[in-house]
């Protein structure tokens, strides 16, 4: 199999929001060092917290937010030292599905002009064509034909995800980011949302980057999953070693909240930490604050990523060894 | 209340369309209880009617949504027969309301703790300073001492988690003894969900509370509630013990509900869907308003309603799955 996607120490900044007594032009660090390959065919699970970098670093794998640092490796070719022009090619390679598809469809377009769009954009088909090719997109995703017509406040919302994903299957891409694709959906929606991601990739080859805070739903998908915290990798690995031995003080405490109906009433809630966050600009680990196993050495020098073979890393100085929690 | 009463009485709840042609009520002839010290939760996939009914136990029904039948009953007294004012005096002091979005509920130019104040003066009256110190020891109860002792902040000063912490102070400001939480964890992270529902529960059991928790997520109900009814298009169809639901649940929807989660860890095996979708108001259907999507659907359920029973079975369904060993 071929690597699809190599990512090499990626970091993305923003400018810092002006705040009252911040110098101009200072930054803020949303992304840093982060590191994997996607192979072609397969799912890599981006799980973690609100706020942790998810979206932006799915954003920045299809170079709609430049990094400030790092390669994009796409078939060889790193995007990361590309220009627009240079980029227009690899284009319609990797799609995006967006966290929200509502806010991201034009109100006043019809379903069927949603998913037309980047047909019009990307390639000079007849208007027959483009609507035939609509009409076998819509299928593919198990969209009703009668709803093309539709603008995209009459959709339910598993409608709603299924056109979005109909619309990044246009241009017949080899890479899909899917941001939160069922975080909105109720459980028998996401059923059928996951089911039907699982197809399209069995049948084209698609290779997921699938952004989610739910470990249940990337236990599904994911064969691989990684996990971000403020914006730096805690872990990653093949999804079912790390979900059985997780080796991150982070992960195993993500997973512990995961709710199984068989522990009854917070028999193992997290253990409540009140450790001061590290300052700025100190070198402590960026999970010391909230960690259940930190030592004193986690406050002065920041893990960096280590493997414990199998493809697995984690970037911590105590990882924990075995199964953490019985299913 | 007397010894006995539960701390909330639903029966034969039905509500539908005030004007309108709709051929269905949106909610169906549902009756429950909630004891004090027990958490209820409602289960049950979108659009089944959930927050319709705790929209009607709170006398909040959206405009054009009208209460046909059925009577509720809040510690002992009927509310449906109480005029508004006696009504709008109760609300608030005998339940609290928690939502998704703390921030729609709570204003924007205000200091949380004097939200508080104010909220608990309205129904209780006494001197500010009094109506501060409650403030505090709310703010503290629900784990937000910082707040309590340092200055006051206002909502936007505060994370997700903290919110709702807040709501949960705020609904509690005047000790009711009903709490209802519609979906107060679905915004929230993971971590922070596990500690809003530990907070719940030990509220819950310190306060003798009586908790109707709304959820679409079957596996938190089954973690932290002491009994779950699932909903499905404005009806009950079961409702159990919470320990043993998930295990041997009854009712075939209920069966498909669980099946549709996806295991942690994955078992290989392909999720189960649940074909079709949910009749909207305008769909009549005869006998068993599952029996369309129905993996156990026989000739019987197209033409017998089937009902929840009192007491003992409380699964609407001819042809339901055995009980749990
Ligand atoms: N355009 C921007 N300018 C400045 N900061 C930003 C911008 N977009 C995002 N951020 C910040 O970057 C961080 C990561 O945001 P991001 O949206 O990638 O997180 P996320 O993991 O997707 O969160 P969520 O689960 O809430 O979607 C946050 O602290 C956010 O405030
Ligand atoms: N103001 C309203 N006017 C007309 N119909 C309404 C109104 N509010 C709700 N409904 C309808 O009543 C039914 C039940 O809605 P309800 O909001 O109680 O569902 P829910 O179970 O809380 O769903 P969700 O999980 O999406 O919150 C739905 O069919 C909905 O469309
Ligand atoms: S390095 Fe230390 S603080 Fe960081 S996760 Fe590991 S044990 Fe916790
Ligand atoms: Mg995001
Ligand atoms: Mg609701």
């Amino acid at each position: 199999m071929s690597a699809g996607l190599r990512i090499e120490h990626l970091s993305v900044e923003y400018a810092a929001r002006r705040r009252l007594g911040r110098p101009q032009g200072d930054t803020h660090k949303v992304l840093t060092d982060i590191g994997f390959t996607l192979l072609a065919g397969e799912t890599l699970g981006i799980v973690g917290e609100s706020g942790s970098g998810k979206t932006t670093l799915g954003h920045a794998v299809l170079r709609m937010t430049p990094p400030s640092s790092g390669r994009i490796l796409w078939d060889s070719v790193d995007l990361a030292a590309l220009d627009d022009r240079g980029l227009r090619p690899y284009r319609p390679h990797m799609q995006l599905v967006f966290q929200d598809p509502y806010e991201a469809m034009n109100p006043r377009m019809s379903i069927g002009c949603v998913i037309a769009e980047p047909l019009i954009l990307a390639c000079g088909l007849t208007r027959r064509a483009r609507r035939i090719r609509v009409a076998q997109l819509a299928s593919q995703v198990g969209l009703d034909e009668s709803l093309l017509t539709r603008y995209p406040r009459e959709l339910s919302g598993g409608q709603r995800q299924r056109a979005a994903l109909a619309r990044a299957l246009a241009t017949k891409p080899r890479l899909l980011v899917l941001d939160e694709p069922t975080s909105g959906l109720d459980v028998s929606l996401q059923a059928r949302i996951l089911n039907l991601l699982r197809d399209l990739q069995a049948e084209k080859g698609l290779s997921y980057l699938f952004i989610s805070h739910d470990l249940a739903a990337v236990s599904y998908i994911a064969q691989r999953t990684l996990v971000l915290f403020r914006g730096h990798m805690m872990e990653q690995g093949p999804t079912d070693a790390l979900i059985r031995r997780p080796a991150h003080p982070y992960t195993a405490a993500l997973l512990a909240a995961l709710p199984v109906p068989a522990e009854r009433k917070a028999a193992n809630s997290a253990a409540e930490v009140t450790r001061l966050p590290p300052d700025p600009g100190s070198r402590a680990c960026v999970y010391y604050a909230g960690c259940a196993t930190a030592q004193p050495r986690c406050r002065t020098e920041a893990p960096i990523a280590t493997t414990l073979g199998d493809d697995h890393l984690v970037a911590c100085h105590y990882p924990l060894h075995g199964a953490a929690r019985d299913f | 209340m007397t010894a006995g009463e539960a701390a909330l009485a639903v029966s034969g709840l039905t509500l539908g369309l005030a004007s309108g042609h709709a051929r269905q009520p949106l909610v169906e002839d549902l009756s429950f209880r909630i004891g004090r010290g027990e958490m209820l939760a409602f289960v049950g996939e979108s659009g089944s009617g959930k927050s319709l009914t705790a929209a009607a136990i709170f006398g909040l029904l959206p405009p054009g949504i009208r209460r046909m039948a059925g009577a509720i009953r809040v510690g002992g007294t009927e509310l449906t027969a109480l005029p508004e004012r006696a009504l709008r005096a109760r609300r608030g002091r005998d339940m609290g309301l928690v939502f998704q979005n703390p921030l729609t509920a709570l204003s924007p130019s205000l200091g949380v703790q004097a939200q508080i104040v104010e909220t608990y003066r309205v129904h209780k009256g006494g001197t500010r300073e009094a109506a501060r110190g409650r403030a505090r020891a709310l703010l503290t109860e629900v784990g937000l001492s910082a707040l309590a002792a340092g200055p006051d902040r206002y909502p936007h000063q505060l994370s997700g988690g903290m919110r709702q912490r807040v709501m949960i102070a705020l609904a509690l400001a005047c000790d009711p003894g009903l709490l209802i939480a519609d979906e107060p964890t679905t915004a929230l992270d993971t971590l922070i969900q596990v500690q809003i529902m530990d907070l719940l529960t030990r509220l819950q059991r310190e306060r003798g509370l009586a908790v109707l928790f709304i959820t679409h997520d079957l596996r938190l109900a089954a973690r932290y509630a002491d009994r779950i009814l699932v909903l499905y298009a404005g009806r009950a169809v079961e409702e159990g013990d919470a320990a043993s639901f998930f295990i041997a649940p009854r009712h075939p929807y209920s069966r498909a509900l669980r099946d549709a989660i996806p295991p942690v860890p994955a078992d290989g095996r392909r999720l189960a869907e649940i074909p079709g979708q949910p009749p909207g108001p305008q769909t009549r259907i005869e006998g068993c308003r599952f029996a369309p999507r129905c993996p156990d659907v026989r000739d019987d359920c197209r033409r017998v309603v089937p009902t929840m029973g009192p007491l003992g079975v409380r699964v609407a369904c001819l042809h339901p799955g055995a009980p749990a060993p």
